[in-house]
């Protein structure tokens, strides 16, 4: 079943079609939740908002990227206000001092490169991390990255370039340990 | 160092950037989906219905004003003249007495007892309706969640919060006819196992416990007969 006969059948009703349609897509919805949140409870609840909302819109499906990119779209905005969303409530409910980062809540000591490497990640801004996340862990193009952002396949490129410039910073202390 | 090197370095290393876990929970957030699906579709439906209800509501809070009112007028009429009659046919025997029933204070009191009751009791049943709606909804996302599926967080913590709301009713007016009133102690059952899972025991075994009572009661289908036409799931 294509993605257009797939769509027909879960607007018509059919159950199983529904099913079929999350088994297709819900690992990689999943995934990029968790790289982006680093909690599973918080993955699962994006990943779950994605498909509650996927469904509700899905008379909206055009046809005109895959259904794939188009369910990727639905993903990225219910991670991003997500995120934001939860580091709000973070902010009210934790005093400033002690406030840790959603995504950044692990490794704090061994200042290895590794480890070095996930801190500076986690402290990108939330639309670099998604790109460099989307592109560079993910595996997602450029194409993909800007029909999910809404933005042109360029700006995703822009978006990652400034990325990885500001990892490269914050990794220069151990450019010999990359580099070798 | 060239950009190359770092972008391999990136694309090697990145990877773990925090890592996804092997097996996708997709069982247990299949069914928080149809879960919320199921009672989205609830709200929908009541805020589609909404203008409608709310007009014939309007008209029935008009009507049962204009009877009450009426009710009030002939009662206060009726009390005032037997009273003005008992009063003179009991003047000499017992003034006292006469005097009590005719006070303004009394008449008020009976007057706007009446409606008060029927209000009252309209309310009570509203709201046993609209709750065995939502548990209705629940029982039913519980069903079709899939007999391998446990009692997921979202749905227990959805079943105590209708369990408290079934406690209330059970202590209620709404709990005086019989039939309501097992039906509620049933639900209460199902909720109950529902709402305290034992760490214990389980998933399978904890479903097994439920499942058993849920054919032993046949809670869900008089549920879903206890509901007037289109009430079911708040559809």
């Amino acid at each position: 079943m294509d993605d257009a006969q797939l769509v027909a059948a879960v607007l018509a009703g059919q159950a199983s079609a529904e099913r079929e349609l999350y088994d297709r897509h819900v690992d990689r919805v999943f995934r990029l939740a968790f790289r982006m949140a680093g909690d599973e409870t918080l993955a699962r609840d994006f990943t779950q908002d994605t498909f509650v909302r996927a469904f509700g819109k899905l008379a909206d499906f055009r046809g005109d990227a895959s259904l794939a990119t188009w369910l990727h779209t639905v993903a990225t905005s219910v991670i991003l206000n997500g995120l934001k969303k939860v580091r709000r409530i973070r902010a009210r409910e934790i005093d400033g001092d002690v406030l840790p980062d959603v995504a950044m809540t692990r490794r704090e000591a061994e200042p290895d490169l590794k480890l070095k490497l996930a801190r500076a990640i986690d402290a990108l801004p939330d639309g670099y991390r998604m790109v460099f996340v989307m592109h560079d862990v993910e595996g997602y193009t450029h194409e993909e990255i800007g029909t999910a952002l809404g933005v042109q396949p360029g700006t995703s490129k822009a978006q990652l370039f400034r990325a990885r410039a500001r990892l490269r910073s914050e990794l220069a202390e151990f450019e010999g340990e990359w580099a070798s | 160092m060239s950009d190359e090197k770092f972008e391999e370095f990136l694309q090697r290393e990145a990877k773990a950037y925090n890592e996804p876990p092997a097996n996708v929970p997709c069982e247990e957030m299949f069914a928080a989906i149809v879960a919320a699906r199921r009672a989205g579709a609830g709200a929908h439906a009541r805020t589609a219905r909404g203008p409608h209800v709310t007009r014939f509501a309007w008209i029935g809070m008009a009507a049962t004003l204009v009877i009450g009112v009426a009710i009030g007028r002939f009662a206060l009429t009726k009390q005032a003249a037997s009273s003005v009659a008992l009063r003179h046919a009991d003047a000499s025997a017992s003034p006292r007495h006469a005097d009590a029933s005719a006070s303004p204070r009394h008449a008020d009191a009976s007057a706007s007892l009446t409606p008060m009751d029927t209000n009252g009791g309209a309310s009570y049943a509203e709201a046993a309706t609209a709750q065995l709606a939502r548990a209705e909804a629940l029982l039913s996302a519980y069903d079709a969640s899939g007999a391998n599926a446990g009692v997921d967080k979202q749905l227990s913590t959805w079943a105590r919060d209708i369990l408290s709301n079934t406690r209330l009713l059970l202590d209620s007016p709404a709990a005086d006819d019989p039939s309501r009133r097992r039906l509620l102690q049933d639900l209460e059952l199902v909720l109950v196992q529902m709402v305290q899972r034992s760490p214990a025991a389980g998933e399978a075994e904890e479903r097994s416990h439920i499942d058993r009572s849920m054919e032993r009661t046949q809670v869900l289908p008089r549920l879903r007969s206890a509901l007037p036409a289109g009430r079911n799931n708040g559809i």
